[in-house]
């Protein structure tokens, strides 16, 4: 089977980037289509649109994600450079590069980390303040993707609303095709099988 | 339920907004589509074909014409998706692997190339004692984080605007299919009503 298809699918091919698990797609979308049992093209088509619109949505939330952590240093940076100003120049010039230092040892050592936090606490701050400072950095780009994914979010309950309307005339289809043989002339009724038998 | 005074003011800003006014941005908005790709008809034999298979197969065993013709549509639509979503990876891809859509330069604007120019004009002429500085040859796939997820976010960052535009089209083709089915699912309906 070619990357990431599926043989009832109705596309050839289900485009996934190379970091991704076309295994992990396969599940997400075998999970959707033991949910939904689509029955025909049509529905099958919408299954289809559902993996695609759940898996697009989960891609955009990984990368919402990375995107803050790796905005984490550079707010580290900032923060201690403004937690640690210094009133005259030549000493900002050193607390600057002390900031530098500490931000850049922050993912590998303890020792730093427990000196960054002990800073932070002087002012009442923990680590918190330092995710709001890289939420903050990266407000413009997580402002465009938390558009994508409320777009994503309103084509999934679209799509999921033409499933109930698709199943629900289909439905409608089916009975009033079955009212139309049961209400037929010459379909044989039970009390003409009977009467020979009465006689 | 908006009153009728926010209905007013809709519609009058929604008049104001027909995109843009000078010929400047009428012309840079006319090769959006162009930039993309995604707005251009597929043609050929192959993607005929393809259209054809899945329109039969959206339409079943009806001979309805109009029913058919929906279905065309609606698995018009349908590829058109798929073909976004590979662009969409395609691209994800290709800033992940160079760091951007567009090829490195060594200015950031026409501008400073045109400032740049002129000093190294001057310079040569003997109009400017200091030789002006070399330009640095900028690669934005040197500032790529190296390890994933990172890489991809960043990929995704670096070109947000362009994936928007593809999501539009997309929602777009996919409002296109569904409207296309919901006609033929109202036509077959009728057709069922009309044979009670």
């Amino acid at each position: 089977m070619p990357h990431g298809t599926h043989p009832a699918s109705t596309r050839t091919t289900l485009p996934l980037l190379i970091t991704e698990s076309a295994d992990e797609f396969a599940s997400l979308r075998a999970e959707l289509e033991q949910e939904i049992k689509p029955k025909g093209t049509i529905e099958r088509i919408y299954l289809d649109d559902l993996a695609a619109i759940i898996w697009e949505m989960q891609r955009l939330r990984r990368c919402k994600t990375n995107i803050i952590n790796s905005a984490f240093r550079e707010a580290l940076r900032k923060l201690l450079r403004h937690l640690l100003t210094e009133g005259n120049y030549q000493d900002q010039i050193v607390s600057n590069r002390r900031a530098d230092d500490l931000a850049q040892d922050w993912f590998n050592s303890k020792g730093v980390k427990k000196e960054v936090l002990d800073i932070l606490r002087q002012f009442h701050l923990d680590e918190a303040a330092i995710e709001a400072e890289a939420i903050n950095q990266s407000l413009s780009d997580l402002e465009l993707l938390d558009n994508m994914l409320a777009s994503l979010r309103s084509r999934l309950d679209r799509t999921l609303r033409c499933v109930a309307e698709y199943r629900h005339s289909f439905a409608k289809q089916l009975q009033q095709s079955s009212d139309r043989l049961i209400g037929r002339k010459d379909v044989m009724r039970l009390e003409h099988i009977a009467e020979p038998a009465q006689a | 339920m908006p009153s009728e005074k926010q209905i007013a003011a809709n519609q009058s800003n929604a008049r104001k907004s027909t995109g843009p006014r000078s010929s400047a941005g009428m012309k840079r908005t006319s090769r959006n589509a162009h930039i993309h790709g995604v707005a251009v008809s597929l043609s050929g034999a192959a993607f005929a074909k393809q259209v054809d298979k899945l329109a039969q197969k959206i339409a079943g065993r009806t001979s309805n014409p109009i029913v058919r013709e929906y279905a065309r549509v609606a698995a018009e639509a349908e590829l058109e998706i798929g073909r976004v979503r590979r662009m969409r990876v395609a691209l994800i891809e290709r800033a992940s692997a160079l760091g951007s859509l567009e090829p490195p330069k060594h200015f950031a604007t026409i501008r400073q190339k045109i400032r740049w120019l002129g000093a190294r004009g001057d310079w040569i002429h003997g109009n400017r004692r200091v030789k002006p500085p070399t330009p640095i040859f900028t690669d934005p796939s040197a500032t790529m984080p190296s390890l994933e997820p990172q890489r991809c976010a960043e990929a995704v960052r670096r070109i947000l605007p362009d994936l928007i535009k593809l999501d539009r089209y997309e929602s777009r083709a996919a409002a296109r299919r569904d409207r296309a089915i919901r006609e033929i699912t109202r036509i077959v309906s009728s057709d069922c009503d009309r044979y009670r």
